[in-house]
């Protein structure tokens, strides 16, 4: 049985000399295979005298599973070694940006429209939409806002013709969906309005919200829930809030609201010209004039309406100062938001 | 307005600080905007709005804060001195319509000298520069009573008879200020005889001009028609403290009062004998009666206030009240022009009675469920949908430089060229109104790109306006539009890949297009001039062309200020009113095959009049119900392939519902499906 010690060692030998799992390959199949030195020990069992075949064959078994578990060991870590490469080959810089990974800003007004937007449609006002260049009798004359009036002054107006105008306010969409639909209504309208007037805190083009509300029993105490509700939404809870007598052509009484300057907390700053206060909308319970002009009996109805400007409350949320960067699109600016 | 404190004092007993009342001012409707110390005196900027043109003086504002307070105001005393019986001139009213009153006097032998400091401290204080004693003084008492009022030299009054009518027909007219001007049928003029000296309530004549070497003067108090004076004022271009107090009318009560105020001043300053007064006020003044009802004072502002108390807060304003248990009966008082109704007065209640003081109470509602904009649910997603593709979204002024819009070469007949024009810009470059986002994104774009930013990828969702051209509409069209404008530097790009930028942004838009879920588009090739030819596209809906995308035309780049290398500048418009608008499909879960599937792929060449999109339709029309998927995996023309061929390679996927396919039948149907597509083609089978 010394040929069997000498396979063995002769086997460790090329053992040792494998390097990747092909050789491996070869190995198994010249010592395991159909034509493999063990398997032609076990063949030449059959000229052994009978007695002496027991002995030899378990002797030849072992040597065989021995060279079994030695390759597949190998073999093992043969794999390992191979997997490991490759993953070193395979290795990348990780910290380099992905394509497509940079996002796009949101344009800062948009931004604050939508969040109004939803607000007021938490509370159950739905949106509607007016024509950005309107007939002068929506823009004023169905506003109560007569040609002869000095009430015009408070609104510089881009005009097209004598009936056509650049809406100066997004007010007229009260008296359009008021022609068409009979109380109650509960809606705003968000959109641009123009008005003739550029300098370091107007732009001739900016955003307003309208609202309206009408039904049998609206009150000016409703008004003023209302609007401190959304202002304590879009702004903070504890941010005062106070109304004070104003003037609009469409609104009697009508409200001026202002909210407590957040920058000083109410002590007086640059900001809210040391009063301590910074003005945000203008609203009043509808003019029965307004009703009668949309055929509405002002002795059933009665209804508030209010209306902001979106510029004035961004400014105040972002801390912006210059009304001009909303327009110039800087992506330094957009890229913020 | 500007106030001075001290000479408000002289109206009404204060004790509190000015920056005391100040705060009750603006709290009641005047609001103070500033306040600022002058000397041992203050004074308030009050922005009063065009409703309260009583409260355009020192008296008004008084009684303004008379009503606030509860209190009453004083007005200053004064005596007259004895009058000449005469008054030397007779007045009479044209048109009672545009003058309601008129009254005046003549003061002889007075003497035109400086003002004294008081006056002049006064006049200062108020914004109002000093002239001579005499225009000082109607300037004083229009400042103290709210009353116009103007003196004209005496001695240049030739007739002796003063008429207030429109003149016949146009004439011209020098004024104050030394300008001719044109003045039409529908202005009131004050005329000596018939010579026009003045345009009434705006301004008075050169001629007539008190001067230094004025001895007599006429000076008018008058009541002039709000509309008419705002109405020549803004036509003429000229607008005076004068025309300010008559567009937001005057007090036709206080007219004589004012004049002998005045009357008196000049007397003391000037000396001199005061004529006789006329005043002609051909119409008996009626004071406004109102009704208004308790119910309807609480009902409005959601308060319980008893009847008392609105009688309190409605006589402070100087009304004259009686109660009849349910309601008020209120005499308005004759300046308060602005009270024509019971919600003016309501108003009046609210803010005698503090604003604050109401309590909030939230409405009443019934609850319904709105229904879901789909259009704006829409506009969300493609917001959202371009933010998270790295596009930042832009707003624009949707004024349109009419330069620019020559600049894209537009055919004669594009509706783009019909843009509404604005009648009174601020510049000549924003006197159009949008009619496409195009203009505004390359100016967005090279605005950055010029400050060194060399990824701009810029989208914008705004309306444009086209005008309809027809007499009917008097409205334009307005549609809202998905602009773009894309500009990446390739050198400067860390994964280098090929693909051309039309297709990155084409991806883009595809993605978007895919989430809408608006059916099936198609694109071809766009014809838009101011896009490369080969290399843009429209996508069309239906029959409709819903928008573009390509790469700017190099002719157009090059006119504008940019220094672009080796890359492209990418614009895309889509119409939002048909993209987003999908006719309200039943959205329906379609039943997907369990089997498994069978791929072939098919390599053919085609002439490149075949654009991959039409082999593709041209694949799903083949009828079989097996084909269930297919896509282009290759696109080439070049080296190994015969010139001016294109290689395209298709993948197709087979799969039925009710069995798993054998490669058999699939063998079959393939074979079939290359024969249909070839002799539909003309294409070859590429080996
Ligand atoms: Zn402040």
């Amino acid at each position: 049985m010394d040929d069997l010690k000498e396979l063995r060692k002769q086997f460790l030998l090329h053992l040792g000399r494998a390097e990747d799992s092909s050789q491996l390959q070869n190995l198994r199949s010249r010592y395991l295979g159909k034509k493999g030195e063990i398997t032609g020990l076990l063949k030449s069992l059959t000229s052994m005298p009978p007695a002496d075949r027991p002995a030899a064959g378990k002797e030849i078994n072992e040597l065989k599973d021995f060279i079994e578990n030695q390759l597949n060991r190998h073999l093992q870590k043969i794999h390992s070694r191979e997997i490991e490469g490759r993953i070193q080959k395979e290795s990348i810089d990780v910290t380099l940006p992905g394509p497509g990974s940079e996002i796009g800003g949101r344009h800062p007004i948009s931004l604050v429209l939508d969040e109004v937007i939803d607000i007021f449609i938490s509370m159950g006002f739905g949106v509607e939409e007016g024509p950005e260049i309107e007939l002068d009798f929506y823009n004023f004359e169905a506003l109560n806002i007569p040609r002869d009036h000095p009430a015009r002054d408070m609104q510089d107006t881009f005009y097209i013709n004598d009936e056509v105008v650049m809406r100066t306010h997004t007010s007229p969409v009260q008296v359009r969906v008021m022609q068409q639909r009979k109380p109650p209504l509960r809606f705003i309208a968000p959109g641009k309005v123009y008005r003739c007037d550029a300098d370091i805190s107007h732009t001739p083009m900016f955003h307003q919200v309208e609202g309206l509300m009408v039904d049998t029993n609206i009150t000016f105490a409703n008004l003023k829930s209302v609007l401190e509700s959304f202002l304590h939404s879009v702004f903070t809870p504890d941010t005062p809030v106070r109304f004070r007598p104003s003037y609009f052509p469409f609104t009697e009484p009508s409200a001026e609201v202002d909210i407590g300057c957040i920058f000083c907390k109410g002590s007086g700053c640059r900001i809210c010209k040391t009063t301590g206060w910074i003005e945000i909308l203008g609203s009043g319970m509808v003019n029965p004039k307004v009703f009668k002009m949309v055929g509405y009996n002002p002795r059933k109805y009665t209804g508030f309406a209010f209306g902001m400007g979106i510029e004035r409350i961004t400014m105040l949320k972002y801390g912006i100062d210059d009304i001009r960067l909303f327009y110039e699109n800087d992506l330094r600016f957009l890229g913020q938001f | 307005m500007l106030l001075p404190f001290n000479w408000l004092k002289e109206f009404i007993k204060i004790r509190k600080s000015p920056g005391e009342i100040a705060d009750m001012l603006t709290m009641a409707g005047l609001e103070v905007e500033s306040s600022e110390g002058s000397g041992d005196d203050t004074v308030f900027d009050i922005d009063l709005t065009p409703n309260r043109g009583d409260c355009l003086s020192v008296l008004g504002t008084a009684r303004e804060l008379a009503a606030v307070t509860g209190k009453n105001i004083k007005i200053p005393r004064f005596r007259l001195p004895s009058e000449d019986k005469r008054s030397w001139i007779r007045v009479s009213i044209g048109d009672r319509d545009l003058c309601a009153r008129y009254a005046g006097r003549v003061l002889k032998g007075i003497k035109v000298e400086e003002s004294p400091a008081w006056l002049k401290k006064r006049l200062e204080l108020s914004g109002i520069r000093s002239i001579n004693n005499i225009v000082d003084v109607t300037n004083y008492v229009m400042l103290e009573y709210g009353q116009p009022l103007h003196a004209f030299d005496f001695g240049k009054l030739v007739s002796g008879q003063i008429c207030v009518s429109t003149p016949d027909k146009s004439i011209r007219f020098t004024t104050l200020d030394g300008i001719e001007r044109l003045i039409t049928g529908d202005m009131l003029l004050i005329w000596d005889g018939n010579k026009p000296v003045a345009i009434a309530g705006v301004m008075g004549g050169l001629e007539s001009e008190v001067g230094e070497d004025t001895t007599g003067i006429f000076l008018e108090s008058a009541c002039f028609n709000p509309s008419s004076v705002r109405r020549t004022s803004s036509e003429l271009g000229l607008k005076s403290e004068s025309s300010f107090r008559f567009e937001r009318g005057i007090d036709v009560l206080n007219v004589d009062k004012a004049l002998d105020r005045a009357s008196f001043l000049i007397s003391e300053l000037a000396g001199g004998v005061l004529c006789k007064r006329v005043d002609v006020f051909p119409r008996k003044y009626r004071p406004r009666q109102v009704k208004l009802e308790y119910a309807k004072v609480n009902n409005i502002l959601g308060v319980n206030l008893s009847g008392t108390k609105i009688q309190d807060l409605i006589s402070r304003i100087g009304a004259r009240v009686e109660d009849f248990d349910d309601y008020l009966h209120v005499e308005v008082p004759s300046y308060r022009n602005d009270i024509e109704n019971d919600f003016d007065l309501i108003e009046e209640v609210a803010r005698l009675y503090g604003y604050h003081r109401i309590a909030s109470s939230a409405p009443v509602i019934r609850v319904d469920a709105l229904p879901k904009s789909k259009v704006r649910e829409n506009i969300k997603s493609i917001r959202n949908h371009m933010c998270s593709r790295g596009y930042s979204e832009v707003i624009n002024f949707s004024f349109m430089n009419p330069d620019m819009i020559r600049l894209l070469n537009l055919d004669s007949d594009d509706p783009r060229n019909n843009a509404v024009r604005i009648l009174n810009p601020l510049r000549q470059e924003e006197s159009l109104v949008r009619t496409t986002l195009v203009p505004s994104l390359l100016e967005n774009l090279g605005y950055n790109f010029n400050r060194g930013i060399r990824t701009v990828k810029l989208f914008e969702i705004s309306k444009v306006f086209i005008d309809k051209r027809q007499k009917s509409d008097k409205l334009p069209g307005e549609s809202m539009r998905l602009g773009g404008a894309y500009l990446v530097d390739r050198t400067h790009r860390l994964w280098k890949d090929n693909v051309d930028d039309f297709f990155v942004v084409k991806g883009d838009i595809d993605a978007m297009i895919k989430k809408l879920t608006i059916g099936n588009g198609l694109w071809k090739r766009s014809s838009e001039p101011f896009l490369h030819p080969g290399r843009s596209a429209d996508f069309i809906l239906g029959n409709r062309k819903a928008g573009f995308t390509g790469i700017l035309s190099p002719d157009v780049l090059h006119l504008l200020d940019m220094k672009v290398h080796n890359s492209d500048v990418v614009l895309f418009e889509f119409d939002l009113d048909i993209i987003t608008v999908n006719k309200d499909r039943k959205h329906v879960y379609k039943q997907f095959s369990r089997f498994p599937f069978i791929q072939r792929d098919i390599s053919v060449l085609v002439d490149p009049e075949w654009s991959a999109q039409d082999i593709l339709e041209l694949v799903k029309s083949y009828k079989s119900k097996l084909i269930d998927e297919v896509t282009v995996f290759d696109y080439y023309s070049g080296k190994n392939i015969p010139d001016g061929k294109i290689s395209l390679g298709f993948n197709v996927h087979y799969r039925a519902y009710d069995r798993t396919l054998s490669d058999e039948e699939i063998d079959g149907v393939h074979n079939d499906l290359i024969g249909f597509l070839l002799k539909k083609s003309g294409a070859q089978l590429r080996q």
